[in-house]
């Protein structure tokens, strides 16, 4: 049940991207979006939020420092 | 089944073991690394980039996303069937995996045929060069994921040999294949 309500709010956060097709100026909004789904699958469909802190922290940093460059480049 | 006592909290054994986890890092840094020189050379000329950016079709990379994200959801809960040795459902799940995963393909593989068709190559400009090798790439990390998943249901299929352990370096290979395609997709489909 759980599995299906987080799958759910994946696939509504995936259309939900797309009203923000053709408007490049709101780039952090896309890549917010996507980034908290890469966080979702992370967690919730690997496993890391029952791995040690330092997988949840580094799985964190990892996406942040990515996304972050790509939308102040 | 072969049960193996993991302590997933112990820093040296994530959720499919630290030597996956070190490739999936390696992966995402270097997939992330290259969508950043995309967006880097994009400012050299934003109009060439968001030109090529509409020729792609975004409502098939959206119902694409759907799909790994749906395969994502069948390998969870293959995974938690797995746990509780109801190894039926296991198979249930593994093939719709499979299923989903061949789907991706043949849609990744229409849209590459069209762009093919339609005289747009590597060499047509710097962003479908981008294109080109991080779709393409990504593309050959799902047809592995696909042979994972074959090797899972050839393990299930055969009296079990699979140890928990193999079940979950497999489905964390799998889901590696979501992680690199939600950095890739907003990036090469809707940011332009």
């Amino acid at each position: 049940m759980k599995t299906t309500v987080i799958w759910l709010v994946l696939i509504s956060l995936t259309v939900l991207s797309l009203l923000f097709n053709n408007i490049s100026s709101i780039r952090f909004v896309v890549m917010g979006l996507f980034s908290i789904k890469f966080i979702i699958v992370a967690f919730y469909f690997m496993g890391i939020r029952e791995a040690h802190m330092f997988w949840k922290v580094f799985t964190i940093i990892l996406i942040s420092i990515i996304s972050s460059i790509i939308v102040f480049i | 089944m072969n049960k193996n006592i993991v302590d997933y909290k112990s820093v040296y054994y994530p959720p499919g073991g630290i030597l996956l986890w070190i490739i999936i890092t390696l992966e995402l840094l270097t997939f992330g690394m290259a969508l950043i020189a995309l967006v880097y050379f994009s400012k050299e000329d934003p109009q060439l980039f968001h030109s090529s950016r509409l020729l792609l079709n975004t409502i098939l990379g959206i119902i694409n996303t759907i799909v790994l994200l749906t395969s994502g959801f069948f390998m969870v809960v293959a995974a938690n069937y797995f746990k509780n040795n109801d190894y039926a459902k296991v198979k249930l799940y593994l093939n719709l995996v499979l299923l989903s995963g061949m789907l991706f393909c043949v849609l990744k593989g229409f849209e590459f045929y069209h762009k093919f068709s339609a005289g747009i190559t590597l060499d047509t400009n710097v962003f479908f060069t981008f294109y080109w090798l991080l779709t393409g790439f990504h593309y050959i990390h799902v047809l592995v994921g696909l042979v994972i998943i074959g090797f899972l249901l050839r393990g299930v299929n055969k009296n079990n040999t699979l140890t928990h352990d193999d079940f979950e370096g497999g489905a964390a290979f799998w889901h590696m294949c979501d992680l690199i395609w939600l950095i890739v997709f907003p990036v090469i489909y809707l940011i332009f």
